[in-house]
């Protein structure tokens, strides 16, 4: 009798302990969907932008001997180059470590890989220029890669 | 002997309901961990996905008008941001018009 007792006190409280164990994980379970659908979204929002943004980063240094192409230990690196205040600057675009970076530095300073910002996720971003064609290859995280052909119009009035 | 059998009597019921109670409080004191858990997260998730709607913002003015604002306020009136200001303090270092800004997004009070 005393033991029927015990468990019939027992058992909604268990009852409830099992209730609110299933509410939590279902809310756990609908965030963490949540939290993958959107930083899915987010990716491919960023990756949509890269090309058209070394474009665009391209256009505003159209000038004569600005683009210039680099490597630096297997790192492809776009360089465009400015004088301000008669200081010769270089804004490098490169891909590391999974990110597209970019850093502004003097132009004789040395390249530090970990110097640059964040731009955006990359697998792959390669360059390579030749007689006045700028090539960029991109690969996203989805691993389809996109190419960015670009015409300078500074190397080919001469 | 009758004494006796007050005291016992007295803290039976007691000692009888104090595995329930006890396991209620678990279960509460579990519940209310677990949802503060989740409010924390939730708040970090949201400092984060301002944070890069910043970002993206800023990258897509660069490509349609050739230039990062001095100011993310240009950023959240023409490209469609909204960012809780009561909330979220946005630290955004513009050092030129064709240099990445330093975005970042803090929580305020922490």
């Amino acid at each position: 009798m005393k033991r029927h007792d015990t468990l019939g006190t027992l058992l909604p409280i268990l009852l409830l302990a099992l209730f609110c164990l299933c509410i939590l994980s279902v809310i756990a379970g609908g965030a963490g969907i949540y939290r993958d659908l959107t930083d899915a979204a987010q990716m491919r929002l960023q990756e949509g932008q890269c090309l058209p943004y070394v474009a665009a980063k391209v256009r505003a240094f159209d000038m004569r001997g600005a683009v210039s192409v680099r490597e630096f230990d297997g790192i492809s690196a776009l360089c465009l180059t400015e004088e301000l205040d008669g200081e010769a600057y270089c804004t490098y675009i490169y891909c590391t470590d999974g990110e597209v970076r970019e850093l502004f530095t003097e132009a004789d300073a040395p390249f530090d890989t970990d110097g640059g910002q964040t731009v955006l996720t990359a697998l792959s971003l390669r360059f390579s220029y030749t007689d006045g064609v700028l090539t960029a290859s991109f690969v996203g995280t989805d691993g389809i890669e996109q190419t960015l052909t670009s015409v300078l119009r500074s190397e080919a009035t001469g | 002997m009758r004494n006796e059998s007050r005291g016992v009597s007295f803290f039976a019921p007691i000692f009888r309901l104090l595995p329930t109670v006890l396991l209620f409080a678990a279960v509460l004191l579990f519940a209310h961990t677990a949802l503060s858990r989740t409010e924390q997260a939730s708040a970090e998730e949201g400092r984060r996905a301002a944070e890069q709607s910043l970002k993206n913002a800023a990258i897509a003015c660069y490509t349609a008008e050739g230039f990062f604002p001095a100011d993310w306020h240009y950023l959240a009136e023409h490209y469609g941001l909204s960012i809780d200001t009561e909330r979220y303090f946005v630290a955004y270092d513009a050092f030129a018009e064709n240099v990445m800004p330093d975005i970042t997004v803090l929580e305020v009070g922490k």
